[in-house]
């Protein structure tokens, strides 16, 4: 074929293929610090600031099912006033440094980060560490603050991608923490109180199981004496996570309809599927790759908005994470060809299960994986991102190297055991949100 | 996380707002009042057919950032072909004379590289991300589609329903529909009025022909500027884009964009957007000048008092004080070909009324405008622009963003020019900008209403599916 050939050529002709090694790409230092944390430094001294991520195994995995939203209220009121500080010092505090302290939580952990010219490095550190250690939660603030998280919701529930991804996560999680939004209810929400928020700082703050890390302007040594300064001492009670029974797979698939007045609809077909550390995570990321997370050069793409104009935006991904892991693939188009889109879709699922991918495909994914690599690392943001991942995976700060050496080794039998094993049709649940009239759903 | 909202409006294809910075920084550590200073480390380079390129070397990564912009947006398009720029600029990934339909990705991913383009009201760029020996790839195959693109009518057609698909996706949302309603009747006669995506039914009036015009006229080397930073070495990079850049002719249709301004607004004006919202919605707008005015660096300073950070006065006001908004805020654009708009917004909280967040809104303008700006707020908003002017630069992507945009706007050097100029700002400057610009009869106000809908999510197992 033309393309192909040209391609060839020009890969060929100018450019060789370089063997990446991780130490080329991506290096920090590792170390553990008394009290079970620890602390991963990459220093750069590019710019004079330096970024910092305190992630803290406090996520909505560590609530309790009808305290759905503690986690997140939690984190969300941690700026909202220490023992010395009161909501609006801490306010003027984070203007002067640019942002200041910002905090999120997940559903395996709750993470507190900011960016700070090296010169405000002190302020900034004394900053995070009073309020993750010293938070007072005062009444007032809870009563706000659960009001604007309410309020959060309901804007939210204008997006149809939210709609469906929560019927999505409802379906296969259950009343899981991965089936429930990190935010709660409305109804949950309403039902916390103040000594909710202490016990659960009380409970789950502390130095065990946190990750500290420092991006830019700081030597280690440097940051070792920053943490040790603040967070010396830092401990918290612990406790047991509550259980959570993930419900029975299903036997064929379910379908969560939605209707709204909208002119297009937005679909998401999902399964249960492998956590991040699973062995056949690599082949999955390579299938995925070619079947929908390719971009345009995925056979679903290809297929739908390439060839058919039925599009804009249509991928797929494996959210595989520590504790839970799910495979889902996304898409919005007018309500008219929704059955088409979904015929489509499914056909491509069907057709990699049943005949996998071809030699070209499997290394073209590959070349991609590997090569893009080294591009991902452009700002502090993704470099600390990387590096907090691979911490909390388990991994080693050499990973970057076995991650390119596994994905070189994938083959086509993998692929297509992959493809089978861990995209499944029959266990998954397709939600649809959008003028259900006009779509004519056919499943 | 204040700019979202109005980024979901605005992000479309991307027009950046206003977020501005610098280059390799010098911080004087002893002092804390020593000023940042923020040098860019810039090569200029004009090739003989008028293209520019601007290079910017970085070796903390062994990858490259090139940005090709073109100085061709919305802005340009004529009456009726609504949407021909970023309609355009889907068709530039369907394939050239040379390389045929789907290859542009296939090589550039086969390389490791990721590439995508966005549309802004003054610009149209394309972008790749790659390992740094790649180089040339990518400069060979946007020299490539800059004079060869082959606009064939299957894709043109497929393409057409794209487009489509993705103006439902950022319009069809009550704050999609409400930002683009406003400023629709904030602008009389400037295009900035027309959403970057274009009006649906100008969508479908576009032509093979049209388009084929569009292309021949505005995708002339003189037109475009390079933007490479990254892992490279000036010169070899100068070379490379000789070789491939230099080359290609100036388009014989090419003319400058001409000068456009909007007539000066005579009353105030307001538009009711009903939508099945959440919530209600409120935003005011008011026409402020650009860079190219005395008055931007203090609105800049005025943006970020009234609605900069936590502590701004719009975000005490609303957010905190009264909890009439989940988020307020405000937002005004400094890079621009022309002047924009002054925004003030305000996400109205479960139970409460627009009224009230607009007078809270209003308030605010006129106590800032009667009993001034202190002092230490003042400090306090700019020692947080420094701090994200240096935070800015903490990306090969963006840096080549803030460097394009600057460039298409007027002159790459605004921004080695930004913190000084605001250093120059005083209290007194920022409300008398105020004074002049927040005022009623350059007003545009914007309401949402929700519409209730009783409803129900349906659950249902399905028959089929396997």
């Amino acid at each position: 074929m033309r393309l192909r050939r040209i391609l060839w050529t020009l890969a060929a002709a100018i450019f060789v293929l370089p063997a990446l090694a991780s130490a080329d790409v991506i290096t920090y230092e590792r170390e553990e610090l008394p009290g079970g944390g620890v602390l991963l430094v990459k220093q750069s001294r590019q710019l004079p600031m330096v970024r910092i991520t305190v992630s803290i195994p406090a996520g909505a995995r560590h609530e309790a099912p009808e305290r759905a939203g503690l986690a997140n209220l939690t984190s969300a009121m941690i700026t909202r006033g220490t023992k010395t500080r009161s909501a609006s010092d801490i306010e003027k505090t984070n203007d002067s440094l640019g942002g200041g302290v910002g905090v999120e939580v997940g559903r395996a952990r709750a993470e507190a980060s900011m960016r700070v010219l090296t010169r405000d490095l002190e302020e900034g550190l004394s900053l995070l560490g009073d309020v993750l250690r010293n938070p007072v939660f005062p009444a007032e603030e809870i009563g706000k603050t659960k009001k604007r998280i309410v309020g959060g919701m309901r804007r939210q529930r204008e997006r149809p991608g939210h709609l469906a991804n929560k019927a999505l996560r409802k379906s296969l999680f259950g009343e899981t923490p991965y089936g429930r939004l990190v935010e709660g209810t409305e109804e949950s929400i309403k039902n916390l109180g103040r000594e909710d928020l202490v016990r659960f700082h009380r409970k789950w703050y502390g130095m065990k199981g946190s990750i500290f890390v420092f991006v830019g302007d700081v030597s280690l040594k440097r940051a070792r004496e920053l943490v040790l300064a603040r967070f010396k001492g830092w401990q918290a009670e612990g406790g047991k996570i509550p259980e959570a029974t993930t419900p029975k797979a299903t036997k064929k698939m379910q379908v969560v309809k939605i209707d709204r007045p909208l002119s297009q609809s937005t679909v998401i077909l999902g399964n249960r599927s492998l956590k991040r550390t699973h062995p056949d995570f690599y082949a999955a990321r390579v299938m995925n790759y070619i079947l929908g997370g390719g971009g345009f050069s995925s056979r679903i793409m290809n297929n739908l908005r390439e060839e058919k104009g039925l599009v804009y935006s249509v991928y797929s991904y494996f959210a595989a994470g520590r504790h839970a892991g799910h495979w889902r693939l996304i898409l919005q188009t007018k309500n008219k060809t929704v059955n088409e889109a979904i015929k489509e879709s499914i056909a491509e699922v069907k057709r990699i299960k049943e005949k996998g991918v071809s030699d070209q495909e499997l290394q073209d994914a590959k070349d991609f994986i590997t090569g893009n690599f080294a591009t991902r690392f452009g700002s502090s943001s993704r470099i600390a991102n990387y590096i907090l991942a691979v911490e909390i995976l388990g991994f080693s700060p050499g990973y970057a190297d076995e991650y390119l050496k596994k994905i070189r080794a994938v083959t086509k039998e993998q692929i297509l055991a992959a493809a089978r094993k861990h995209i499944k049709l029959d266990a998954s649940t397709l939600a649809v949100v959008g003028n259900l009239g006009e779509a004519k759903l056919a499943y | 996380m204040r700019k979202i909202n109005k980024l979901y409006a605005l992000l479309i294809c991307a027009c950046l707002l206003l977020l501005f910075a610098g280059g390799a920084i010098v911080a004087d550590a002893k002092t804390e009042t020593a000023p940042l200073r923020v040098p860019w480390n810039v090569t200029e380079h004009k090739m003989k057919n008028g293209m520019r390129a601007l290079l910017l070397p970085d070796n903390s990564a062994p990858m490259v950032v090139m940005k090709v912009w073109y100085a061709v947006g919305s802005r340009d398009e004529q009456p009726g072909l609504t949407g021909i720029a970023h309609y355009l600029e889907h068709m530039m990934f369907r394939g050239t004379k040379k390389y045929g339909p789907k290859v542009f990705d296939k090589i550039i991913k086969k390389n490791g590289g990721s590439h995508n383009a966005f549309t802004g009201f003054d610009y149209t760029a394309y972008y790749e991300r790659i390992a740094s020996d790649r180089l040339e790839l990518i400069i060979e195959l946007e020299a490539d589609r800059m004079v060869n693109l082959q606009i064939e009518k299957a894709a043109f057609d497929a393409e057409k329903d794209v487009v489509h698909e993705e103006r439902r996706t950022r319009y069809d949302r009550p704050v999609g529909k409400f930002w683009e309603q406003l400023r629709a009747v904030a602008y009389t006669n400037h295009p900035y009025k027309n959403p970057i995506i274009g009006w649906p039914e100008d969508i479908d009036a576009i032509t093979i022909k049209d388009m084929e015009a569009f292309y021949k006229r505005y995708y002339s080397p003189e037109n475009a500027v390079a933007v490479l930073v990254g892992d490279f070495k000036v010169k070899e990079a100068i070379a490379l884009l000789e070789k491939h850049f230099g080359k290609i002719p100036k388009s014989p249709t090419f003319r400058k964009r001409p000068a456009l301004a909007e007539f000066p607004q005579k009353s105030e004006r307001r538009v009711y957007v009903r939508a099945d919202a959440q919530l209600p919605y409120m935003a005011i707008g008011y026409h402020a000048p650009n860079w190219k005015s005395e008055d931007a660096p203090a609105l800049v300073m005025l943006e970020a008092i009234l609605g900069g950070g936590e502590t701004s006065r719009l975000h005490q006001r609303l957010v905190r004080k009264d909890t009439l908004a989940l988020g307020a805020g405000s937002d005004y654009t400094y890079t621009s070909v022309d002047p924009m708009i002054f925004y003030l917004y305000a996400r109205v909280a479960p139970g409460k009324k627009a009224a009230d967040a607009e007078k809270a809104l209003l308030e605010e303008v006129e106590k800032l405008i009667e009993k001034g700006v202190g002092e230490e707020e003042f400090r306090r908003a700019l020692r947080s622009i420094e701090a994200n002017t240096v935070f800015a630069m903490d990306s090969h992507y963006y840096r080549a963003r803030l460097l394009g945009t600057a460039a298409i706007s007027g002159d790459w050097r605004l921004l080695e020019g930004y913190l000084p100029a605001l250093r120059k700002v005083t209290p007194a400057d920022v409300v008398r900008v105020a004074r002049k610009y927040l005022n009623h009869k350059n007003k545009t106000t914007a309401e949402l209403i929700p519409t209730k809908k009783k409803r129900r999510a349906k659950a249902a197992n399905s028959r089929g599916g396997s």
